[in-house]
């Protein structure tokens, strides 16, 4: 790393000599909360530039002083006249904009025409929380998957496929930490407590060269620090879960504390019923069984001083599934028998970060972190019978069997920025993890006991442990040629060390603006991404029992390419238009093997699945509004996606499971005044495709060969069917009321206004016409998993 | 209990309401003309022709499952030269004179009136070339006796070659016994051919097999056919070693038995292997929630089935040679 920071300096000295520097952090003048992406400009030279994820800026001038104006979203713009003798420091706090004002302040938000990147979506968190879903939970998730090039998975998941991407290739970031398994429940909600998050930003693709590890997406999503002068709070009580959330300063103004926490409490509230239903049911003596999930986010900050900060962000999420039953005659001890089912997953990450200004143009970030994901399913049962004289003779017999698999990730971290000249922005670092992959284990355990005899068996199946090490070198720099003209270049260095094999890459990034007018630009990007890791799912739900899996000395890593080319408008500051295209190719995609299963240790994982390569191509459309009472978002998406594997289909191309030609979401929140608010989703899209067999033919066997099918599935082309199109409408309404401690806000949301029956599932099924069964028909069925669901939910806030 | 049954139908209903008839447009599908041509070296040329069973739709018992064609004009060329179609008999089978050889390239051709014409092409695979071969009787345990069965085979460098193994078993019982005539008689009673369960560590050919038994914790010889590619043992003079096991016979006093193992390699052309795998895999569809779908290989053009040539040679051998 010194080698590096001395190449850097030698390599930009002379850019260094250039002008005096103005730098600072902009925050929330309530809450002290530092803001990510405030625009900072200097009216008189036109300079700007944009705070960083920690609220920072850095602008570089060649005059006696800067006429500043700093403007956030949501925020009264600041303007500030500053002297520039020597290097001047200048931290802003912005008053929040009053409430029904109609607001118009601009600032260079991700997708806006001004700044250099392309493909990449700024959803506002307020937004995210108007957006009406499932139970009334709002979900990040959720919201991201209305944004054109992003597809949904099956029904009310949580899983989001970009661009023709899987599931796996997303990169999810909270604050810097990445998770692996972001899902509850299945998939129906996701990891991330909206009330913890402070800023969510969706990047498709022009990936900026600090971004490495996935080759689809990267949604990179920063908490809150808590509020530096007093302490709030919140609790929400909805059907299936309860939060609270609380942020403070314990030290004023210096070190905060922000605590929120999530748990669903059906298990609790079924307990009653099942124990009744056990005393009522013959040969069931106890019955405890339920599902719940929780998730915790703690973020501590302390700053020493204008330069340097330092945070602490710990973040845990589990869900477990769980049944005991006990069984026997009731009033009879000499029989009894145990089952017990355990099914644990879930994320743990934690980091310690510390910034510090090495100067007013070069910024440092140095960080550790630990991310462990785990996945443990565990299966027994367990049987004890007195017999014998007296019943004095036990016999008893145990067995347990026990799946787990996970990553444990130990990463450390510096990351630089330097801002040379108001020409250039420059970031550079370097990162290493220490991954520890355990894709697949199973134990058994046997044991039998008798008056005399006493037998017992522990084996373990799988591939234990395997160890690997990623590095990552990058550096990448937003370059403002002209007025008009801006690029930013970069390349990432990485490398991946498995069982003895090094796998490098050299991943160069480019995109570039050019302003055409003052409110039109068109945008161009190419870049290339290597994932060293790869998720073997076996089905359509994102399921828990998904394996990650690393790139092995016999898996090679997945590659992309991308371009993409795009016109983005900003009408009037108001609403911003943008049309992308992009082709993007894949290699190296994994798939299960036709007929394999991911349950079944009895052949190591890379025996069941095979590589392929895969390309999608499509043009997105979004127009966005996000000032004002009315705000929103219309996105279309018309893309295909296709994968070729030699070992599936005959070796051709087919559809991937979620090509989705149309793509249309409609997103719209109304703040007519701030007791009440209402927010309407209305998402459209051609439907999934499906393996569908036709017809059925005679199959011949060899001789001798018992077993043998007389007939079998024909089956033309993988994918070869396309369910009924997706649509449905959810709506949302908040009543808001404030007291003199506080305010609460009632939620009523509808989950498929319309009971609108989307296909989950889709099966053969015989209808008989005759009493003889000798007439009938078989149709094609779908079931649908979510009706019309009405929630509601009571939030507390002091 | 009343709340009870209210719950039930209210919750029967939700679910039973979220379930419906897709609409399927089925007009244009019809039941397509199959070809099933099993070739092999040695054995006669014939195809056997039928229609596929269409799965949606309306059904009547007088629905015959897979109706065999017998009005399909097959054209059946071997190098070039055109076969006449000797036989068809009921079953919709279509038979040559032709015995195909070692290096036949043999196309087929099917006219069924109303369909497109189908056809397909295959080349029977060079004969196994077999050596080496030797079959060890190991230890019996819980009734079963072990094997251990070697043998050499010469893969051909530089093409793809694709293979089967399967194991028979007979058995010679030599007895005694005093005819009418108060003469002692030595006579024989054998048993055989028998599959032979078998398994095999070598992870050089293991590919996919066809399993009689499943015994989970990893049971040495649980399969009656073995595939592999010469993925990894190209060119090579490969010594294969597989793990017999069968049943115990009980000793009987004047009983004297010869085992006798025979070793059969067949060799595949690819599609023929490649229809063996899928079916083997479609086999076990639906046995397992997690289990990926399978797609059985065809390659016969504008219909459905597989033309495939396979070649095959046998070894006999004496357990423990004596």
């Amino acid at each position: 790393m010194g080698l590096l920071l001395v190449l850097c300096t030698v390599w930009l000295w002379p850019l260094s000599l250039w002008g005096q520097t103005v730098s600072g952090t902009v925050t929330d003048a309530q809450t002290g909360e530092t803001l990510i992406g405030a625009t900072v400009v200097d009216m008189a030279s036109g300079k700007g530039t944009v705070t960083n994820a920690y609220g920072r800026y850095t602008l570089t001038l060649k005059a006696a002083s800067a006429d500043l104006r700093v403007t956030y979203i949501g925020y009264q713009p600041h303007r500030q006249t500053v002297s520039l003798e020597g290097n001047s420091k200048v931290n802003v706090a912005l008053e929040p904009a009053l409430e029904l004002e109609e607001v118009t302040i601009t600032a260079e938000r991700m997708n806006s025409p001004k700044v250099s990147q392309m493909s990449a979506i700024e959803v506002p968190v307020e937004q995210i929380k108007l957006v009406p879903v499932m139970f009334g939970e709002a979900d990040v998730l959720k919201a991201v998957q209305l944004l054109p090039g992003v597809q949904s998975g099956t029904e009310g998941t949580s899983g989001i496929y970009v661009r023709g991407g899987g599931p796996d290739e997303n990169l999810f970031l909270l604050d810097g930490i990445p998770l692996y398994n972001v899902n509850h429940l299945g998939g129906f909600f996701s990891a991330f407590n909206s009330d913890a998050l402070k800023n969510v930003t969706l990047y498709k693709g022009s990936f900026p060269a600090h971004f490495t590890g996935r080759i689809s997406s990267v949604l990179d999503i920063t908490t809150n620090n808590g509020n530096d002068k007093e302490w709030h709070g919140g609790a929400t009580l909805g059907l299936l879960a309860a939060k609270v959330s609380v942020e403070g300063p314990v030290i004023k103004e210096k070190t905060t504390l922000s605590l929120s926490a999530r748990r669903t409490y059906g298990d609790l509230l079924i307990q009653p019923i099942l124990m009744l239903a056990a005393s009522q049911s013959e040969g069931l003596k106890n019955l405890s069984a339920g599902y719940y999930f929780y998730d915790l986010n703690a973020k501590v900050t302390h700053r020493f001083s204008d330069r340097s900060r330092l945070y602490g962000t710990f973040y845990m999420g589990d869900d477990k599934l769980f049944l005991r039953a006990k069984m026997g005659e009731s009033g009879d001890d000499s029989y009894n028998a145990w089952l017990k089912l355990g099914y644990n997953w879930g994320n743990l990450a934690t980091a310690v970060r510390w910034n510090y200004e090495l100067s007013p143009r070069l910024f440092m970030n140095l960080s550790g972190s630990y991310t462990r994901y785990r996945n443990d399913l565990s299966l027994g049962t367990e049987d004890e019978m007195h017999y014998g004289y007296h019943m004095s003779q036990l016999q008893t017999s145990k067995i347990e069997m026990d799946y787990n698999s996970g990553i444990h990730d130990l990463t450390a971290r510096a990351d630089f920025d330097y801002t040379p000249a108001p020409e250039h922005s420059i970031h550079f670092g370097t990162w290493m993890t220490h991954h520890i992959f355990t894709p697949e284990v199973l134990g058994a355990k046997l044991a039998f006991s008798d008056t005399d005899t006493t037998v017992s068996q522990d084996t373990t199946f799988g591939q234990s442990r395997v160890r690997a090490q990623e590095m990552v070198l990058y550096a990448e720099d937003d370059w403002a040629l002209t007025d008009a003209l801006k690029i930013n270049a970069g390349v990432a260095l990485s490398g991946f060390a498995v069982q003895g094999v090094f796998y490098p890459s050299v991943q160069p990034r480019l995109s570039g603006r050019f302003m055409v007018t003052d409110d039109i630009s068109v945008k161009a990007g190419y870049s290339y991404m290597t994932q060293y890791l790869h998720l073997l799912s076996s089905s359509n739900i994102s399921l828990p029992t998904d394996l990650w899996v690393p790139v092995t000395a016999r898996i090679a890593p997945m590659n992309s390419r991308q371009v993409a080319l795009g016109v983005f408008y900003d009408w009037r500051s108001l609403v911003n238009f943008s049309i992308e295209g992009y082709y993007k190719n894949m290699d190296n995609l994994m798939e299960y093997k036709p007929g394999s299963s991911f349950f079944g240790t009895s052949s190591n994982w890379e025996d069941k699945v095979c590589l392929g390569r895969g390309w999608a191509y499509g043009v997105e459309f979004l127009a966005q509004k996000s000032v004002g009472n009315l705000t929103g978002w219309l996105g279309y998406t018309w893309s295909r996606t296709w994968r070729q594997f030699d070992e599936l289909n005959d070796g051709a191309a087919f559809p991937a499971k979620y090509d989705r030609i149309h793509d249309l979401s409609l997103t719209l929140q109304y703040r007519p005044n701030d007791r009440f608010d209402c927010g309407l989703t209305w998402v459209y899209s051609t439907g999934n495709t499906a393996t569908l067999a036709y017809h059925r033919f005679e199959t011949e066997a060899p001789e001798d060969v018992y077993y043998y099918p007389s007939s079998a599935y024909f089956v033309e082309q993988r994918n070869n069917y396309r369910l009924p199109a997706y649509h449905r409408m959810d709506l949302s309404f908040n009543f808001h009321r404030k007291f003199t401690r506080g305010s609460r806000t009632i939620n009523v949301s509808v989950y498929n206004a319309y009971n609108r029956q989307n296909p989950f599932i889709i099966y053969p099924s015989t209808k008989y016409y005759s009493s003889d069964g000798s007439e009938y028909k078989t149709v094609l069925m779908q079931r649908s998993l979510f009706p019309i669901l009405p929630s509601v939910s009571y939030t507390y806030k002091f | 209990m009343k709340k009870k049954i209210y719950v039930l139908i209210a919750a029967a209903l939700l679910w039973t309401g979220c379930e419906k008839e897709i609409p399927l447009d089925t007009d244009g599908i019809v039941p397509k003309p199959v070809a099933m041509g099993m070739v092999e070296e040695g054995d006669t040329l014939s195809v056997r022709l039928t229609y596929s069973h269409l799965i949606y739709g309306w059904h009547d018992a007088s629905d015959s499952y897979f109706t065999p064609i017998d009005n399909a004009a097959v054209g059946l060329t071997v190098n070039g030269a055109v076969q006449g179609v000797v036989t068809v008999n009921d079953s919709g089978t279509y038979v040559t004179g032709y015995v195909p050889q070692v290096g036949d390239k043999i196309d087929l051709k099917v006219t069924v009136p109303g369909h497109e014409v189908l056809t397909a092409s295959t080349v029977v695979p060079k004969k196994p070339a077999l050596s080496g071969v030797r079959v060890i009787e190991g230890a019996t345990v819980n009734g079963n006796t072990t094997y251990d069965i070697r043998f050499t085979l010469a893969d051909p460098a530089g093409e793809a070659n694709y293979y089967a193994v399967r194991l028979y078993q007979y058995d010679t019982a030599m007895f005694t016994y005093t005819d009418g005539n108060g003469n002692e008689v030595i006579d024989t009673m054998g048993t055989g051919p028998e599959l032979m369960l078998f398994g095999c560590n070598d992870a050089a050919i293991s590919s996919f097999s066809v399993t009689d038994v499943d015994i989970e914790g990893g049971v040495d010889a649980n399969m009656v056919e073995l595939y592999f590619t010469d993925e990894n043992l190209d060119g090579e003079h490969h010594e294969i070693r597989l793990t017999g096991s069968s049943s115990t016979y009980d000793d009987e006093t004047g009983l004297t038995i010869h085992k006798y193992v025979e070793v059969e390699v067949v060799a595949l052309s690819r599609d023929r292997f490649l229809y063996e795998q899928s079916v083997e895999m479609a086999r076990d569809d639906g046995d397992d929630f997690f289990q990926e779908p399978t797609q059985v290989h065809c390659n016969v053009k504008n219909g459905i089935g597989v033309f495939a040539a396979l070649s095959r040679v046998r070894f006999k051998t004496k357990v423990n040679g004596n």
